[in-house]
């Protein structure tokens, strides 16, 4: 299981969740089921906080909701993306992007700068 | 094996008061956790766990209430604006019913007395034992400061708007009600109903123990005033312990009115009203010696004493000045000075036998 940091999970989980909505509109319940599918379980998060995450993108208006019947009997509280939140999840997936890419090449760079350091310590 | 005991509404409704119960969340999103709750509760069902084992696994996975109530309060600040104005409307609401109730009960109380007894002694006797009744119960509400406010923060944190719109009731309640009372009635509680018991029993003790109920009402506002920034319980020591210049002022100012107020007792010789007045004086040191340092004690003392020896000083050399009356008013300021010394004296005589240590 990953335990994320916290920052790190709190500004991932808002274009997470957009993603999940972009396909269609969904409930709290759902959109955790659908985490845990992705992540194979392997992702820790306390489900409740879920909740206030959508609450700031609704005040944010990127997304919307409403309450409608399920087959169950009970109400739930469906969200959906707006023009908005689509516009706001393309300039978050490219901003990712970049970050990843950014990521990636350091990565994968040669280690020099630890491997100066090294040298100084050595000598 | 599943227990039958378990009451699966019953444990997801208390699971998510307990975090309602924080303060930080709205009505819409008790419904969407509880909705969570049971959802995921009837997957793990569904997977062949117990009703409660589900239970505790899904309550686990949705958070606790601390780490859900922080990530609400982020999104939700008007939970807490609106909480403010609900002890605003609750303060003005509580404040003027105590009033309301005070002076209904009091004007009835005198008015029933009145036809019923006359001025005979028996009302007299009747009327002051409830003054200083009454005054047993402002101080008997003070020392329950901690558990009147912890009930009136439940109430809010719970249901505000319930709570409010019942603190409403009293007000409406007086004003489709007077109309209906009997006129008689009515205009004694319309009408001051003090000054009526002060006019119609013209009598001394039942001047002075009004005196009492209304300094008692003005010193239990005092020293909630000057807990608020103590933790805990009002006691005499969290009031009186280093106490701050403003709070012997006002204490100071509260003594010398009571008792001024003392020499409305009946008494042939001034020096007998002068020794109560010095008595009340003594108690109020002792209480100020006993909960301070010695070396402390004699500034507080000043302090608090200053108003009323002032007060005193013109008040006598107006008299003498206005009709030469001097005599009966050279009293009060000697009875003042000795009271200060008496208390003092006995509150560090005590101090010393009961072996407080001085911290200064």
């Amino acid at each position: 299981m990953k335990e994320l940091n916290k920052d790190l999970m709190a500004s991932s989980l808002a274009p997470i969740v957009l993603m999940i909505l972009r396909g269609r509109e969904s409930y709290g319940y759902e959109i955790i089921q659908e985490l845990r599918d992705k992540t194979k379980g392997q992702l820790s998060v306390a489900e409740g906080t879920l909740y206030p995450i959508l609450k700031k993108m609704e005040a944010k208006k990127w997304i919307e909701s409403n309450w409608k019947t399920a087959d169950t009997g009970r109400e739930r509280k469906y969200y959906m993306l707006t023009s908005e939140g689509k516009r706001e999840l393309e300039e978050q997936y490219s901003q990712w992007n970049f970050i990843n890419e950014l990521i990636d090449k350091l990565w994968n760079q040669p280690n020099s700068i630890s491997g100066s350091q090294l040298t100084i310590t050595s000598a | 094996m599943e227990s039958t005991k378990f009451n699966l509404r019953e444990s997801v409704d208390n699971y998510i008061s307990l975090i309602q119960n924080q303060g930080a969340l709205t009505g819409s999103d008790v419904r969407e956790l509880t909705d969570h709750l049971l959802d995921a509760i009837e997957e793990l069902h569904k997977h062949g766990l117990s009703e409660e084992e589900a239970f505790v696994i899904a309550a686990k996975r949705l958070g606790n209430e601390e780490v859900l109530t922080q990530e609400y309060a982020k999104v939700n600040p008007s939970v807490n604006t609106n909480k403010v104005w609900a002890y605003l409307f609750l303060g003005y609401n509580l404040l003027y019913m105590f009033f309301a109730l005070i002076f209904a009960s009091f004007g009835g109380f005198y008015f029933l007395i009145f036809e019923n007894f006359g001025t005979s002694s028996v009302s007299v006797g009747l009327i002051a034992t409830m003054h200083l009744l009454f005054s047993c119960l402002i101080l008997f509400l003070v020392s329950k400061k901690t558990l009147i406010s912890s009930f009136i923060d439940r109430q809010v944190r719970i249901n505000p708007m319930r709570i409010v719109i019942i603190s409403f009731v009293p007000q409406i309640a007086l004003f489709v009600l007077t109309p209906l009372l009997p006129i008689t009635f009515r205009a004694i509680i319309s009408v001051d109903p003090f000054n009526y018991a002060l006019r119609e029993f013209r009598g001394s003790i039942v001047e002075f123990t009004f005196y009492i109920a209304v300094f008692s009402i003005l010193g239990g506002i005092l020293s909630l005033i000057f807990s608020i920034s103590n933790s805990g319980k009002i006691t005499l020591k969290s009031l009186f312990e280093k106490p701050s210049i403003l709070f012997l002022v006002s204490f100071g100012i509260l003594v010398e009115l009571f008792s001024t107020s003392s020499r409305t007792i009946p008494a042939l010789y001034v020096w007998q009203n002068a020794v109560v007045f010095g008595l009340i004086y003594a108690a109020a040191a002792y209480l100020i010696t006993i909960y301070n340092a010695s070396t402390n004690a004699p500034k507080y003392l000043v302090i608090f004493a200053l108003f009323g020896f002032v007060t005193e000083l013109l008040l006598g050399f107006n008299k003498i000045v206005e009709n030469g009356n001097y005599y009966n008013n050279m009293f009060f300021c000697p009875a003042l000075l000795s009271g200060l010394v008496l208390g003092w004296w006995i509150g560090t005589v005590h101090r010393k036998t009961k072996l407080i240590p001085d911290q200064t």
